[in-house]
């Protein structure tokens, strides 16, 4: 018995010592971190969410067809037939409203604990391009049931590109694909929806995260007077 | 001694059982995330359709006997959210003005599809060269069984096959 608790130890020592985990888990999970409250956990929360709707995300292309003629009976015959299809889109469409809520809720803490200054600055940056892909992420995902709400959320949507002054016109076609909602549309609101966008997300996420472990985070603000008080 | 009791010790560590009880907990959460979603991917897999249709082939009067006549008629597939139809063949040999059977087209071996031979009475795949003989039976080459018989009645002087749908 104890042998093979031993042989067990050496096996992961053999895995932990070529990986280099002594560092990682020092940086990373047994890192020092000041006295927080539960604000603090919204970034790592929205991280989570992230991470379910990828992989949500992997599981429903095994159906969805991003075409005009099949996209919305192939989502019917998700929510339908497919061994808890309901579950899995489910948990993808509130995911992404959830997503958005989660977003704002961490910017509302760091910007109300002031944890955006120095020397952070550039995490707050990062941040700022994270919101954007995520709501560049809802404004594709929205598209692709075809749906009347889909369609015509899809025609206000890229009336605002249309409306910039000389480039609007050209930068809606861009952005449609043409000058109508359809195939086009939908197969290029599809591929941004599904690759360009999730690797910009995973990219500004693993720099945004890496900045995290390199800085620290930021204590939360103390009032002048229970600061002297402490000191 | 005194070691093969502390080896024996029933004793656990605090750390100890909440490294195993954390463990226990995260295989389980593992589990009810990862069997629903095997499910979700493996669920057309489940999905087998058992409906059978009768399908009106033609009049037997118009086969002659001793030449086996292809007849192609179409069939639904239902196809995830696609409902379309495909053309099936079948052979239609008569044996004299009484018996008759219907074939299938599609070789045995990997499904190719065989074509009658007039000037050879015989079957042939052009795939791995199967030779069947007029009734299906096997002469030569890979196919590891005769050719698939239909289930037949006549109604009318009209042949019908049982077909799934």
């Amino acid at each position: 018995m104890e042998e093979n608790m031993e042989e067990k130890q050496n096996w992961l020592q053999w895995i932990t010592e070529r990986i280099g985990w002594e560092a990682i888990d020092k940086a990373m999970l047994t890192r020092k971190v000041p006295k927080v409250d539960w604000a603090f956990t919204l970034g790592s929360t929205t991280m989570f969410v992230a991470i379910i709707q990828i992989v949500t995300g992997m599981f429903l292309t095994m159906y969805y067809s991003p075409s005009p003629d099949h996209a919305y009976d192939s989502i019917n015959y998700i929510m339908n037939d497919v061994t808890l299809g309901w579950l899995i889109r489910g948990l993808h469409h509130w995911g992404a409203s959830i997503m958005v809520i989660l977003v704002f809720l961490h910017m509302w803490r760091v910007f109300y604990y002031g944890a955006y200054k120095y020397p952070r600055e550039l995490t707050w940056i990062l941040g700022t391009f994270l919101l954007l892909t995520v709501l560049a992420l809802g404004f594709t995902g929205y598209l692709l049931p075809f749906n009347q709400k889909a369609y015509f959320a899809t025609r206000v949507g890229s009336s605002f590109a249309g409306i910039i002054p000389v480039i609007g016109p050209w930068l809606k076609r861009v952005l449609l694909g043409g000058d109508t909602i359809g195939a086009l549309t939908l197969a290029r609101f599809f591929s941004w929806h599904i690759w360009f966008l999730p690797a910009v997300l995973v990219v500004l996420m693993v720099a945004h995260i890496y900045l995290v472990f390199r800085i620290g985070i930021s204590a939360p603000p103390v009032l002048a007077e229970e600061d002297e008080e402490e000191a | 001694m005194h070691n093969i009791r502390r080896a024996h010790s029933p004793e656990v560590s605090r750390r100890g059982f909440l490294t195993g009880f954390i463990l226990w907990v995260s295989a389980a959460i593992g589990a009810i995330i990862t069997v629903p979603a095997l499910g979700f991917l493996v669920s057309p897999a489940n999905k087998v359709s058992t409906t059978e249709k009768w399908v009106d082939v033609g009049k037997l009067a118009d086969v002659k006997i001793k030449s086996p006549t292809a007849v192609t008629f179409n069939v639904k597939i239902k196809d995830g959210w696609v409902t379309s139809e495909a053309a099936e063949t079948v052979f239609i040999v008569r044996e004299d003005e009484k018996k008759y059977i219907v074939l299938s087209n599609q070789c045995t071996h990997l499904s190719c599809r065989v074509a009658w031979h007039p000037d050879k009475n015989e079957y042939i795949c052009p795939c791995h060269n199967g030779i069947y003989d007029m009734e299906g039976g096997n002469i030569s080459g890979p196919p590891p069984r005769p050719l698939d018989r239909y289930k037949t009645k006549l109604d009318n002087g009209h042949v019908f096959i049982l077909v799934k749908e």
